[in-house]
């Protein structure tokens, strides 16, 4: 039996040595090639900035061509309130005269910061339609000490009013109105927002009323804040989900504007020097006007 | 063949039995571990190419028909399987991640993904026991079994991932495709044979797999306090079976040739979700949302085995090669779109009678992966295997009855794998059905505070787990023992 038993192992033993030197690469690890991919570089990545942000001499003849940045705050509740920042960028051509200030306002960009992940995108074509803006606005104080009390500025999206500022806008029940008009051309009355990228799309007519003020900073900007209302009357969307409706309040105490001069007495963004500031030019050199807040919705616990 | 066998079968309440398990099971039932490591310590220590010569329960997964060529038997075992396998990621260079631009970002940024990016070094281990009869009811040519293997430290797992950059809001890493998670389910197969003639039987089996389904009503009435939502569950599930067939010709005296088939199975997981929004009500495009999330797991392929085997005084030599349809693979989501590509395995083994008490044998198979290179998008993790195996068989005496002891030791060598994702210079959106490596941040997005494109989204931005390459290897090492009563 104990031969019988030694002739058996020594027949096993070559196996298992085997499958033992296979399991010997236990915690062997093969060297990888290096990947095909290199570092990569954003050549124009840390231009501009607010950092970097260069403005021109004070002036206090502030005829000229302005860039209006407004970061304005508003509360809306769709179910639970959050912030809503709009970002509105103008081209200002200020005539003075004065105490008078005679601007002439582009609306070259307005911004929404996402609510509830979904972005709501403002075409061109309805800034352009909204454009020009007229505004009287009035500058206050002594040189050193200069105040800006901006004028009233009316904004309508999608609807011509007699009466601009007090002409009443039309509510979803009493639709359809013939003030209302197709103005971004799109093949929809009103104007077009896009949410969400391609989500949807909701249609609707607006008016906000906004006033800015502030005073003239020694780099020569003039900083400071606004009242802004908005009404709004959705027409249609293409997604029911997007018409659904929502309350906003706007939240002034965290609205806050500033004024650029952006001509040659300024930052200078003539940059195809045709002598005029397009907006264009202004959009390019936007990390350079000013920061944005980004949404906190802890703004709106008591707007 | 001995026609008379069946005869003297005298315990058929077993395979009766365990056919029953087969039909209460609620968990995933399919062949992954049985694919993978084999089933009884005989066949596995033989390399698994056993569709020629199954001669106890395990034909009932080998090839069905063989259970004719058998004595009546029952057995049980256990099996273990431990690991060192490993995927290791390979740095991503500057530049690539995902941008922070606060809630403007169009993805989240790669600085706030929730787990790190990590490289793989384990998988589950496995802990089987398993049990198998086959009996004749007493029915001269007829042979019934049943087996089940049961995972012993859990009932089944569902667990998936995803194979792109998807996975980077998840594990942030990579898995082994038909490893682990593969092996952690029961096997019940049930099956008959018939011995048509003295040298030819059939065999026709089940092996059963639940599939679960049904729609869950979700309410929310507070969209923005997604921690309270209320659920009512309805789920259901049903009993699905994939079906096993197989010849088993005794060509000549000692030559034994078997063909078998295993049909493709998978279990399915289909969840449907019908989600009421408060304040959506007046909305019937959106209240309710409805969800559908298919999910498909342990996917086992169409199998074609052919193979033989010879016998001699004190020698048996016995191989197959397994045709597996890989190229229909399901993937996690349910997507058939995975490219891989069928394979085919060999497996043979030789086992020895050098006492009467001893007997020891050996195999070796090797496994060709059928996922093909991973330059792209996915990052299915898989590797080819040498399968090396040995063991013993011991029969003796027990209480008077004929037992047969068997264990067996295997190894699989992972071959190393090393995985490069090509730069084309070119990187579409990464949309559905994009298989090439693709970018998360399109750079002819405008951001519309500036009307210029975002600087930080110039070029390729990817958080794909798998980029910009990784590597696959290691070992696996199964041990088992059961024990045989023919009877």
């Amino acid at each position: 039996m104990a031969d019988a038993m030694g002739r058996a192992g020594r027949r096993v033993w070559p196996w298992l040595g085997l499958v033992g030197a296979l399991w010997a690469l236990w915690g062997c690890e093969p060297e990888l090639t290096e990947p095909l991919f290199r570092e990569q570089v954003f050549a124009d990545l840390d231009a501009g900035g607010m950092d970097d942000a260069v403005v021109g001499p004070v002036s206090e003849d502030l005829t000229g061509t302005w860039a209006l940045v407004g970061d304005w705050s508003t509360c809306v509740t769709v179910f639970g309130t959050d912030e809503l920042r709009t970002r509105y960028i103008h081209r200002v051509k200020i005539v003075q005269e004065g105490v008078h200030l005679h601007e002439t306002h582009t609306v070259c960009a307005a911004v929404n910061t996402p609510l509830l992940g979904l972005e709501t995108v403002v075409s061109d074509a309805i800034l352009a339609a909204a454009s020009p803006l007229e505004v009287e606005s009035v500058v206050i104080g002594t040189p050193g000490r200069l105040g800006y009390d901006g004028g009233v500025q009316v904004q309508l999206w999608g609807i011509r009013l007699d009466d601009p500022l007090d002409e009443r806008m039309p509510l979803a029940s009493e639709l359809p109105d013939a003030r209302i008009y197709d103005s971004d051309e799109d093949g929809h009355d009103g104007a077009t927002l896009s949410i969400g990228g391609d989500a949807c799309e909701v249609y609707i007519v607006q008016r906000s009323i906004s006033s800015v003020h502030g005073t003239l900073q020694p780099d020569g900007t003039i900083v400071g804040s606004g009242y802004m209302a908005t009404e709004q009357t959705v027409l249609d969307a293409s997604n029911a989900f997007c018409a659904s409706p929502y309350a906003t309040v706007s939240n002034d105490a965290w609205s806050f504007t500033r004024l650029v001069r952006v001509d040659e007495d300024g930052m200078d963004l003539d940059t195809d020097g045709d002598g005029e500031v397009d907006c264009a030019e202004i959009l390019a050199a936007r990390t350079s006007l000013g920061t944005f807040l980004e949404p906190d919705r802890t703004r709106c616990e008591d707007p | 063949m001995d026609m008379d066998r069946g005869r003297r079968g005298g315990a058929p309440w077993v395979a009766v039995v365990v056919a029953c398990l087969g039909v209460l099971a609620a968990a995933p039932s399919e062949a992954g571990p049985l694919d993978i490591f084999g089933l009884s310590a005989r066949s596995t220590a033989l390399g698994g190419g056993m569709s020629g010569e199954a001669n106890d329960f395990s034909a009932l997964y080998y090839n069905m028909a063989a259970m004719s060529f058998t004595e009546p038997n029952i057995g049980m075992g256990i099996l273990v399987a431990v690991d060192d396998v490993n995927i290791g990621l390979k740095a991503r260079p500057p530049g690539y991640d995902l941008p922070d631009r606060g809630q403007t970002s169009a993805r989240i940024p790669t600085s706030y993904l929730l787990r790190p990016r990590e490289n793989t070094d384990d998988i589950l281990n496995t802990y089987g026991f398993y049990i198998g009869a086959v009996s004749s009811l007493g029915i001269p040519n007829l042979r019934i079994g049943g087996m089940a293997y049961l995972p012993v430290n859990r009932l089944g797992l569902q667990r998936t991932h995803f194979v792109d950059e998807r996975e980077q809001y998840f594990s942030n890493g990579l898995d082994f495709e038909l490893l682990g998670v593969r092996t952690q389910h029961q096997v019940i197969i049930v099956g008959a044979s018939y011995a048509v003639t003295e040298w030819f039987s059939v065999g026709l089996g089940l092996s059963f797999l639940p599939s679960t389904g049904g729609t869950n009503f979700v309410y929310i009435d507070n969209p923005t306090d997604q921690a309270n939502v209320d659920v009512v569950l309805n789920q259901e599930q049903a009993g699905n079976v994939a079906p096993h067939a197989g010849v088993m010709i005794e060509a000549a005296p000692g030559v034994q040739v078997g063909l078998t088939w295993r049909g493709e199975i998978y279990l399915s997981v289909d969840v449907k979700n019908e989600i009421q929004i408060r304040g959506f009500q007046t909305n019937e495009d959106v209240f309710p949302v409805l969800q559908n999330l298919p999910n498909t797991l342990a996917y086992s392929p169409h199998q074609l085995v052919m193979g033989a085997s010879y016998k001699a005084e004190g020698l048996s030599v016995m191989g197959d090669v397994t045709y597996s349809l890989w190229d229909r693979y399901l993937n996690n989501q349910a997507e058939r779109n995975a490219n891989f590509r069928n394979t085919l395995t060999p497996r043979i083994g030789v086992e020895m009678e050098l006492e009467p008490w001893f007997t020891v044998r050996t195999g070796i198979g090797y496994e060709r992966t059928p996922v093909p290179e991973q330059t792209g998008r996915t990052n299915y993790v898989d590797n080819d295997r040498l399968i090396l195996s040995m063991g013993t068989g011991h029969p003796l005496e027990l209480f008077g009855f004929p037992v047969e002891v068997s264990w067996f030791v295997q190894a699989q060598y992972l071959v190393p794998r090393d995985v490069n994702k090509l730069p084309s210079g070119q990187y579409a959106n990464c949309e559905p059905g994009v298989s090439t490596l693709c970018d998360e941040l399109p750079d002819e997005v405008v951001d519309p505070s500036t009307g210029q494109p975002v600087p930080q989204h110039q070029g390729l931005q990817t958080g794909n787990p798998g980029f910009p390459g990784f590597g696959s290897w290691g070992q696996l090492l199964a041990l088992g023992i059961d024990v045989r009563w023919r009877y």
